[in-house]
């Protein structure tokens, strides 16, 4: 259901051909999470990327001294952490539920066999992914020079 | 750039000659007709601008030696009235004060109020206003009544004023009014305009009327009708200005050259030559930027006071508390562009008159035409 | 030689008229809105995105984006963040207090032109206050608009401005809010990142778009060509630029920026015609 709404939605899957999308719609499962649940640790092993369907989730890091601070939030359509494709494939950061999201869930380690062996399926994943990267770097150097002033600590 | 220098249609049409005994009666008249009288005297080395009474007030047998940065007073070998240039002071001076109380505020009990000062519209005179100086204010004119908005303190010190121009009969080593199409001869802009020519041992003046208030004025000296022989003395003496013309610069595509030649490797150059001073802005007469500066009195009445600023200090463009052109290289741009670029799309003029003012008084003698031959030269590549 | 002029009528420019303080809300723990009210009792008229020049008494004088609503007439609406002595005594003022302000000056938001076409605003940290006007004009006209959103970006989520507007923005059906910020913790329900990242959530046909934006000058760059990337045209999009204005009718020569005197022919200009100057730096 809610893979059929990103089909219009999510540019990883609408740039796919007909046996790209079938290939995906085969290692795709659906799942809820409720507001506040996490949904991968820093540093856990990525075996499932995520698509947003529903909701909204952010990217968090853990301070010692202060609490969690949230890095960046993506909706509905968006990836949720793109460190899922490329070596060593584990997360950057950890990934929480901001409002109860309904995500979407590949099998990362099948998408990235794949993908060796299929290299138009390869150029549409690695190009999602390196546009989106290249975004996100973009919006974290903007946001580096803190722009905005804020109020009096 | 509008007035061509070509030699005037009619010069004998309302040109006379007077001895110079009649340039104090010409003095007198204005005093006596009111008028506050402010022309060139001698003052601490240098040919300044002040309240004179009379020809001997004059810089009479003074000249100057100008160059980049440097300026010395010598004695001429004749007692002409006119043998010099243009020295620091400038007439904006008496049109746009360097420091002008706006506003005035009382808060007490019964409230805030805001006084304004009363406008000052002196009938004042500008005795031997050289043609690049008329130009200049030409130009003030443009931005302080033509602009969109009125000066009011501007119009009412230029609505009373009487302008008694002279041709140059000589230039210095700064000079470049030829280039800007603004001299070395009187062509608008005046009441009055006068030439000094030599004659015999001595000099001749000639004056011509420009406008109904100098002719009725010029009416009530002892002249005699010009002849030809005084209007070639004339063409004479601004041919000698011409020749002797120090600088030239060339003013072809001069505003493209300097927007498209913004980040032109002569910037730097140039900042590390310019103290950043401010120097060249103050002496200008075309200059118009101020800002403005508060008190309070001991007794609870504040002011507001518009003093003239300059682009070259830091704090013209502060923002939030920091500069927008911080560099001396963006600030010698930003005059430099402004004057020769920018200052036509906002006026249709050039800022610039060829005075010479910034080149004498800069301190390390940095030549506006030179910068443009470097720009030019180095485009060109 | 005489000249015509009138200057008793010109004279008003430079002075201020007396205004009093008729009430103050702290929006940060630097940024007070204070409310103004002609002691004269004259309306306040002034088009969205112009400034005033608000006098301290002895302290001096700065430009100030007007906050408030154009139809009321009574209220003059400023909010301003203290960075400086005359707006730390802008930001001390208390009911009751009297200021010197005049104006307004320079141009608005290009408001008509948007009629019948999308319209996007697009604000960073304090930038949302000049297009407050725009904003609320904008909802009033919003049957007009093909479609009106607002994205604003602050630092912190204490940072935003008018968090009551946005509560009644968010709630209504005539416009569409995201707001987003560069830090928060999970306490934080809405977005957090960059404020071009939003406009994937907005619907609009980018070719009958207009776009007003206000922030940081690289803020607008950044958005700017974020919007022409998706095919807003670039001279639809408005900027508003800042510089050091000192007497809001081009004669201080303070803000000039190329040939412009923002003063004048801004605050608001078109994206376009300013580009190159803001990719420059240091004009």
């Amino acid at each position: 259901m809610s893979l059929e709404s990103l089909k219009s939605s999510a540019q990883l899957l609408m740039d796919l051909d007909e046996d790209g999308l079938e290939f995906l719609e085969s290692v795709a499962t659906e799942v809820v999470f409720p507001a506040g649940a996490i949904i991968f640790e820093e540093d856990q092993y990525a075996d499932t990327f995520y698509l947003v369907a529903d909701g909204k989730a952010g990217l968090e890091v853990v301070l010692a001294t202060r609490p969690p601070v949230l890095l960046e939030t993506v909706g509905p359509g968006e990836m949720l952490g793109v460190s899922w494709l490329t070596y060593p494939y584990r997360w950057a950061w950890r990934a929480r539920a901001v409002n109860r999201s309904t995500l979407v869930a590949f099998d990362a380690d099948a998408v990235r066999a794949r993908c060796r062996e299929d290299h138009k399926l390869a150029a549409s994943v690695y190009l999602t992914v390196a546009d989106e990267s290249g975004r996100r770097l973009h919006a974290a150097r903007v946001r580096l020079l803190d722009l905005y002033p804020g109020g009096r600590e | 750039m509008g007035r061509a220098n070509a030699p005037i249609a009619s010069p004998n049409v309302s040109t006379h000659v007077v001895a110079r005994s009649e340039l104090d009666l010409l003095l007198e008249l204005l005093a006596s007709d009111g008028y506050e009288v402010v022309g060139p005297t001698v003052r601490d080395g240098a040919i300044i601008y002040d309240h004179i009474g009379s020809t001997r007030d004059l810089p009479v047998g003074w000249t100057d030696q100008q160059d980049g940065g440097k300026y010395r007073l010598s004695r001429r070998d004749d007692e002409a009235l006119f043998g010099y240039n243009v020295g620091p002071s400038s007439w904006k001076t008496f049109l746009f004060p360097p420091r002008l109380e706006l506003f005035r505020v009382e808060q007490n009990g019964n409230g805030t109020r805001f006084l304004l000062n009363d406008v000052e519209s002196p009938r004042r005179a500008l005795f031997g206003v050289k043609s690049c100086e008329l130009a200049a204010i030409a130009i003030q004119d443009k931005v302080f009544l033509a602009s969109g908005h009125v000066d009011a303190n501007y119009a009412a010190r230029r609505e009373n004023l009487f302008i008694v121009a002279v041709d140059c009969g000589t230039a210095s080593g700064s000079c470049f009014c030829v280039s800007m199409d603004t001299g070395p001869g009187c062509e608008s802009g005046f009441d009055l305009r006068i030439t000094e020519i030599v004659s015999g041992d001595g000099f001749e003046y000639l004056i011509q009327s420009g406008t109904p208030e100098g002719a009725s004025l010029a009416d009530r000296l002892a002249a005699r009708s010009a002849d030809d022989t005084h209007i070639e003395a004339r063409d004479a003496a601004l041919d000698n200005a011409r020749s002797e013309m120090g600088l030239s610069m060339d003013t072809e595509g001069l505003r493209d050259l300097m927007v498209d030649g913004f980040d032109h490797p002569r910037w730097q150059e140039v900042a590390d030559r310019c103290l950043t001073c401010g120097n060249c802005t103050l002496v200008c007469p075309t200059c118009f930027c101020s800002t403005a500066t508060d008190s309070v009195t001991l007794d609870g009445v504040a002011s507001r006071t518009r003093v003239w600023d300059s682009c070259f200090s830091l704090d013209f463009t502060g923002l939030h508390g920091h500069p927008v052109r911080s560099s001396a290289k963006s600030r010698y741009r930003q005059w430099m562009t402004h004057k020769l670029a920018t200052w036509q799309d906002q006026f249709g003029t050039m800022g610039c008159v060829g005075c010479g003012r910034c080149i004498t008084w800069c301190p390390v003698g940095i030549d506006i035409t030179a910068e443009v031959r470097a720009m030019r030269e180095e485009v060109s590549v | 030689m005489t000249l015509t002029s009138a200057p008793e009528q010109r004279l008003e420019e430079m002075l201020p008229k007396t205004f009093r303080v008729i009430g103050k809300e702290w929006e940060t723990t630097d940024t007070a809105t204070l409310f103004f009210e002609d002691v004269a009792g004259d309306p306040i008229e002034f088009v969205p995105g112009q400034f005033m020049m608000l006098y301290v008494f002895g302290l001096g004088e700065v430009p100030i984006s007007i906050a408030g609503n154009r139809l009321d007439d009574h209220t003059l609406m400023h909010t301003v963040r203290a960075v400086g002595a005359v707006t730390d005594g802008i930001c001390g003022l208390e009911t009751g207090d009297e200021v010197g302000i005049r104006g307004p000056f320079g141009t608005g938001w290009p408001l008509e032109a948007a009629i019948g076409r999308d319209l996007l605003i697009i604000t960073g940290g304090i930038g949302l206050a000049p297009l407050r006007p725009a904003v609320l004009q904008a909802i009033d006209t919003s049957d007009k608009l093909s479609s009106l959103s607002l994205l604003y970006g602050a630092r912190t989520p204490k940072d935003l401005l008018y968090k009551q507007d946005l509560l009644g923005w968010e709630a209504s059906t005539d416009i569409n809010v995201e707001t987003t910020v560069d830090r928060a913790g999970f306490d934080w329900r809405g977005d957090v990142g960059l404020v071009t990242t939003l406009l994937p959530r907005i619907d609009f046909e980018p070719e009958n778009t207009d776009a007003f934006v206000c922030g940081p000058e690289v803020m607008m760059r950044v958005v700017a060509r974020e919007l022409r990337n998706t095919g807003v045209p670039k001279e639809r999009i408005a900027v508003s630029l800042e510089r050091n204005m000192k007497c809001g009718i081009g004669f201080c020569g303070h803000c000039q920026y190329g040939s412009d005197f923002l003063c004048k022919t801004g605050p608001v200009v078109p994206f376009d015609r300013f580009e190159r100057r803001m990719t420059a730096g240091e004009i």
